[in-house]
């Protein structure tokens, strides 16, 4: 190696402060563990549907993704090409950027390598499975766990292969490289930066789509889509049909009783989230709070809170509530109370952190204290917007008031799944017509009022 | 009355916003802060009343220690200064007189202030405010409705309502038109020859910096570039402070 040679640079092994970014490879490892969960879905969904048929598709699927994956990590990725990767270039061991001829070669030499190393791990793992007590363990596992022992072991075997390989050698780089002759080098790879290739090019989008591919195509699979079962069920929704529109009103006196309950509910749940809601946006909006350990802590505790609050669904607090104070109304009105205490105080505490900074500035430079100051220059800022988030969730809790009533918390919901258990039709019919009626007439007033406020 | 000795700022993000700046203002000026757009104007007047806490330095205030004092001392401090900005910055959906009433802050004898209710000698005392700058009759309006001009004249009367000792105004007139900016500088003028207050203004138009100003401090990166008298500026130096391509543009 002649001094002006660049000096090779150790993958993974050595990271250089802002010369070798390591982001890249972590992403990389973030997408080959996607696929490779993908991959053990699919195995898994086969075994338990018993449905092998898609086996061997799926099989050749995935070899497909990972064949992709290898092949643009060890050719485009890392030669400066993509935007993932801009610091590290491949150069020839005699100096100069590596041409098309030099980067096949690499990636034959990369393959080579690896199908070395993965013969090893194979050879290897065959010897420990039939001459040690590990193989006892192994076939007592389903076939789905003995594919991801293979493959955990194959994948281990070859990057500490790799890695080694480079270990050893006191220049540092990989067997495959030398044998390439060629290698990366952060240096060259800043003038690579200014390239940019087409589209098709950058391996960011093949992966990209490839992930998305198997994404929708698993997805496909765990919702059982058939469209078959669509046409072959529609005589039995037939007596709903007719049912629909012949609604039975002898109930309505009682409906429309329930129905008043459930407008009620909703709105004494959403007046009790209001004031909670406010204080607590507050806590929780990054400006409000000062810079202090005290003030951080608060903020992050109240940020966690509305999320997971939020996160819980209107209907599980219902169950939640119905076993601590027993079916009833009341029960209904805490879970959605509980429920909209976060919606709100996330909705009000974003309003928070966005209001105009200037008219704070200007309170503050008046000598007011930070209560005077959020009262006068915060306060009027959020009102409008507090007004109609709170006006659109009392429309929201009117409709999940109905569906908070099916497990317990009364009113119309409580009718409506009676009826529907009883399978009288009609009657879920005029409830239905009810609630669409109300529930339209609410969120026509409140966009309106909205409208004008904003 | 305003002594500032050694004022550095460096923001967090490490941009030097001032270095060592040296100051003493004295009682009845009218000092005009000139300089490009980022020479430290508005990190300067935000720093004399801690809007922004200065790196290092020193900043004393009628005898009391502005860049020491803290919590309660600090705004006691604050309420002798009053502050003009840009942008206005008046609550737009709040009326005229509550948006005046809110520069009182930070004196006591309000205590239902959080609710929005004031005693009656300090309502008489932001129309008296409102009077002097000539818009009494706009008290019940929202400060959205107004224009520009109007807006910081309720400012100023904000400032006023302060019974300020100094004024801070950070470009009062970078957002108004040529005529109204006149109208707002005579206001501000008005309050430096009658009620004697002291007054620190950046400005981008020289004239106006020479027709109001008493004297005029020219900051360039962050360092003072000049200090002197209106007159003292000719066209080397506004070359110096502005750049060698700059050419004066006379409003009037």
């Amino acid at each position: 190696m002649s001094p002006s040679h660049p000096r090779p640079v150790r993958l993974g092994l050595r990271w250089e402060r802002s010369r070798i970014s390591i982001a890249p490879l972590v992403w990389d490892a973030a997408l080959t563990i996607y696929i490779a969960l993908g991959i053990l879905y699919i195995l898994y969904h086969n075994e338990r549907t018993g449905r092998p048929e898609g086996a061997s598709l799926s099989i050749v699927v995935a070899a497909l993704l990972i064949a992709l994956e290898a092949a643009v990590v060890s050719t485009c990725l890392l030669d400066g090409a993509g935007p993932r990767i801009t610091k590290l270039a491949l150069v020839r061991a005699e100096g100069g950027p590596a041409t098309a001829r030099d980067r096949l070669r690499r990636l034959l030499a990369g393959h080579l390598m690896g199908a070395g190393c993965l013969l090893l791990a194979m050879a290897l793992g065959a010897g420990l499975v039939a001459y040690t007590s590990l193989g006892e363990w192994y076939r007592a596992l389903t076939p789905a766990l003995q594919a991801t022992v293979i493959g955990a072991w194959c994948t281990t075997v070859v990057v500490l292969g790799v890695l080694a390989s480079g270990v050893v050698h006191p220049t540092g780089r990989p067997w495959h490289d030398r044998w390439a002759r060629t290698w990366f080098d952060s240096r060259v790879g800043r003038a690579a930066e200014a390239r940019v290739l087409p589209w098709y090019r950058q391996s960011v989008w093949w992966i990209g789509i490839g992930a998305i591919a198997l994404t929708y195509w698993v997805g496909w699979r765990i919702s059982e889509i058939d469209v078959k079962e669509l046409g072959n069920g529609l005589s039995s929704v037939r007596p709903l049909a007719l049912a629909l529109v012949q609604p039975d009103f002898s109930i309505l006196r009682n409906c429309a009783w329930a129905m008043v309950e459930t407008v009620y509910l909703a709105l004494m749940a959403t007046t009790f989230a209001v004031p909670l809601a406010v204080v607590l946006s507050f806590l929780g909006a990054r400006n409000i709070m000062p810079r202090t350990v005290v003030g951080t802590g608060v903020y992050l505790i109240m940020r966690t809170i509305f999320t997971v609050v939020r996160s819980i669904e209107p209907i599980v607090w219902a169950i939640i509530f119905v076993v601590w104070v027993g079916l009833s109304p009341f029960a209904g009105m805490l879970a959605l109370m509980v429920h909209s205490v976060a919606a709100l105080g996330k909705l009000y505490s974003e309003q928070v952190e966005n209001i105009d900074t200037g008219p704070v500035e200007a309170i503050r430079a008046t000598g007011a204290s930070a209560i005077h100051t959020v009262v006068y220059a915060v306060w009027p800022q959020v009102v409008p917007p507090f007004v109609a988030f709170t006006l659109y969730r009392w429309d929201i809790n009117v409709r999940m008031a109905t569906i908070v009533g099916m497990v317990g918390g009364g009113g119309i919901g409580a009718l409506l799944i009676q009826y529907q258990g009883m399978a009288r039709w009609n009657e879920v019919a005029l409830i239905a017509w009810l609630i669409t009626m109300v529930v339209w007439l609410m969120d026509i007033s409140s966009a309106r009022i909205r409208e004008r406020i904003v | 009355m305003l002594t500032v000795e050694g004022l550095s700022k460096v923001y967090d993000d490490g941009t030097p916003a001032l270095s060592d700046v040296n100051l003493e203002i004295a009682e009845g000026e009218f000092v005009v802060l000139i300089g490009l757009s980022g020479s430290g104007k508005s990190t300067l007047l935000r720093c004399i009343n801690r809007l922004i806490d200065p790196t290092e330095g020193r900043i004393t205030f009628e005898g009391d220690d502005v860049t020491a004092a803290r919590g309660a001392d600090l705004r006691r401090i604050r309420r002798r200064m009053g502050m003009v900005f840009q942008q206005f910055n008046l609550v737009p959906r709040s009326s005229v007189l509550r948006n005046v009433l809110a520069g009182r802050l930070g004196y006591p004898g309000a205590p239902l202030s959080l609710l929005g209710l004031w005693p009656r000698p300090m309502v008489r005392m932001a129309r008296g405010c409102l009077e002097r700058v000539g818009i009494a009759d706009k008290a019940q309006n929202r400060a959205s409705a107004l224009s520009g001009g109007q807006q910081q004249r309720v400012a100023i009367a904000r400032a006023l309502m302060q019974e300020p000792k100094l004024i801070l105004a950070d470009e009062p007139v970078a957002s108004l038109d040529p005529a109204t900016s006149d109208s707002v500088m005579r206001y501000l003028g008005e309050m430096n020859r009658e009620m004697g207050l002291t007054i620190i203004c950046s400005l981008h138009f020289l004239s106006l910096a020479r027709k109001y100003g008493s004297r005029i401090i020219a900051l360039k990166d962050g360092r003072m570039e000049f200090d002197g008298l209106p007159s003292d500026i000719d066209d080397a130096l506004f070359k110096q402070i502005y750049g060698e391509d700059a050419v004066e543009v006379k409003i009037r």
